[in-house]
């Protein structure tokens, strides 16, 4: 991946900003007319490999697509101190996204059948969500009724990091908040829901 | 006019707009509705969706008494109102389409009725199974005039809203649109295939987003005033398509699909725009930066601008050439 990314590097780099600008607005164009053909439930060309997922649906490969655009254009925005582009419709699935990987993340912790782990993403454009361990496996589900084991808080302006490598992990502990069974919750900031 | 008499007028209205302007071709076998046919209801359900702009009512739906045109308000709660459900709806044509398919597709002999409407309604929708004597397809009217090929209603329902979404919603007669969609799609009648027809008038091969958006109208209104935020397009579109796709087998608690091909337009526009916005030092900036943010020779004591270290942003080394690779990198 790395040595790819510095031949693109090496290559685009020597063309001008106009161009550069031009070839992304079609290539944009084209990208979204595929995803936009496939039928949602249909198993996607490629996995979605940081959800353990050997075949993924088309709709988790788009919506990973979506992740990619959303976050690599934020990091330009911070770079370049521009507004960024944390709105409901558009960061809401990201992090939507995300955190599905959170059963794989947690594929090795082991706890009690039932033990629920609570994820809070702060304001308007995060949720929550509730990790539950099954028998063999952890859960990702939109509610629960049962006793909550950890709850994990983190700020929306942090989550993407948190999910990107944008930041080490000492540096999100200090700024989370976990009530509840620490150890359990902070496995969280474990997981990298990018390729690389 | 009840509702659904005046839905069925523009419906069919539909149709006629099509016979009348598509009948310019040179050959009758051609012309007008002669097209293939699983397009004919695209221009039909079209038009259906004119009846919820309140200027194309006001133009003619005047109170009897007063000659006051529709209020607005009212034109509002009824599209509101008609929002609802349509993720049933939707399952429940599924259902007739493949009952229709259904009673076709073997020997007459060896058809049940009752055994394949018992089964499709039960698979394809989240209706309680019903009585067997009810024997349902004796109503199912279009069981004879469209033989298997009932699925052409929801198949040009997507067609006809991809279509809509051209049209300026504020104003569906302004602008373009209109004319464009007389001369590429009404007046070419069948000498067209139907494939050219819709791509013609959108200028892009067809796609569900407009479907999708459609659908989930329902849940955007459930969300509206009041709530603490409306439902994005993707919570919308995923509530009425997960229900579509697993019907009652659907856990309560499970998450929906995320659908949102939709958006990948909606954030590389943003994407477009910034990058137009950047300055010629910003792009050379934004490299350097990130291949070496203290310059060789730096005085002591020197700071880098707003970087991604300094917003306390640290990407790893091994990526630090994300942002123009990832542009490029082919999928």
């Amino acid at each position: 991946m790395n040595r790819l990314n510095q031949a693109g590097v090496a290559v685009y780099r020597r063309l001008s900003a106009t161009v550069l600008t031009d070839m992304m607005k079609m290539a944009c164009a084209q990208s979204a007319d595929f995803h936009e053909s496939l039928d949602p439930f249909a198993p996607a060309a490629f996995n979605v490999s940081w959800t353990g997922e050997e075949t993924s649906l088309n709709w988790y490969d788009t919506a990973r697509e979506l992740t990619e655009r959303w976050h690599h254009q934020q990091q330009i925005r911070l770079a370049t101190s521009r507004p960024e582009i944390m709105t409901p419709e558009l960061y809401h699935p990201v992090l939507d996204c995300f955190v599905r990987g959170l059963p794989h993340d947690y594929r090795d912790v082991d706890a009690p059948i039932g033990t629920v782990i609570r994820l809070d993403i702060s304001g308007d454009c995060g949720g929550q969500w509730f990790l539950l361990r099954e028998s063999a496996t952890w859960a990702l589900l939109s509610q629960s009724s049962e006793v909550v084991a950890s709850r994990v808080t983190i700020p929306r302006q942090l989550a993407w990091r948190v999910f990107t490598k944008g930041i080490d992990c000492a540096s999100a502990r200090a700024q989370i908040q976990i009530e509840g069974n620490r150890d359990l919750g902070e496995k969280v900031l474990r997981l990298t829901a990018i390729i690389g | 006019m009840e509702y659904d008499e005046v839905r069925t007028f523009f419906h069919e209205f539909g149709h006629l707009m099509h016979h009348i302007l598509g009948g310019q071709v040179e050959w009758v076998g051609v012309s007008g509705i002669s097209t293939e046919a699983d397009f004919i209801e695209a221009p039909s359900q079209m038009l259906e969706e004119w009846m919820r702009s309140p200027q194309v009512l006001a133009s003619f739906a005047h109170n009897y008494k007063t000659g006051e045109p529709i209020p607005v308000d009212l034109v509002a709660r009824m599209n509101r109102a008609s929002a609802f459900g349509r993720g049933g709806h939707v399952t429940l044509q599924n259902g007739l389409a493949a009952i229709s398919y259904d009673v076709y597709k073997g020997s007459p002999q060896d058809t049940d009725l009752d055994s394949i409407c018992l089964h499709d309604l039960t698979h394809y929708t989240t209706f309680i199974p019903f009585d067997a004597d009810v024997h349902m397809y004796a109503t199912f009217g279009h069981l004879a005039g469209y033989s298997s090929a009932y699925y052409t209603y929801m198949w040009d329902e997507v067609i006809a809203q991809d279509f809509f979404q051209q049209f300026d919603r504020s104003n569906l007669l302004a602008g373009d649109a209109p004319m464009r969609y007389r001369r590429t799609v009404l007046e070419p009648g069948g000498s067209m295939s139907a494939n050219d027809l819709v791509k013609n008038f959108p200028g892009r091969p067809q796609n569900m987003s407009a479907f999708q958006r459609w659908m989930g109208e329902g849940f955007a209104s459930a969300h509206g005033a009041g709530s603490k935020r409306r439902a994005t397009h993707a919570e919308s579109i995923a509530c009425g398509l997960a229900k579509l796709n697993r019907g009652m087998n659907a856990q309560p608690n499970n998450l929906e699909p995320i659908l949102c091909a939709h958006l990948l337009r909606r954030v590389d526009e943003k994407l477009i725009d910034l990058l137009r916005s950047l300055e010629p030092s910003e792009w050379d900036l934004q490299t350097r930066r990130l291949e070496s943010p203290r310059p060789r020779g730096a005085p002591p004591g020197y700071a880098p601008p707003q970087t991604f270290h300094g917003s306390g942003f640290e990407l790893p080394r091994a990526r630090r050439h994300t942002f123009v690779s990832k542009r490029c990198r082919a999928r």
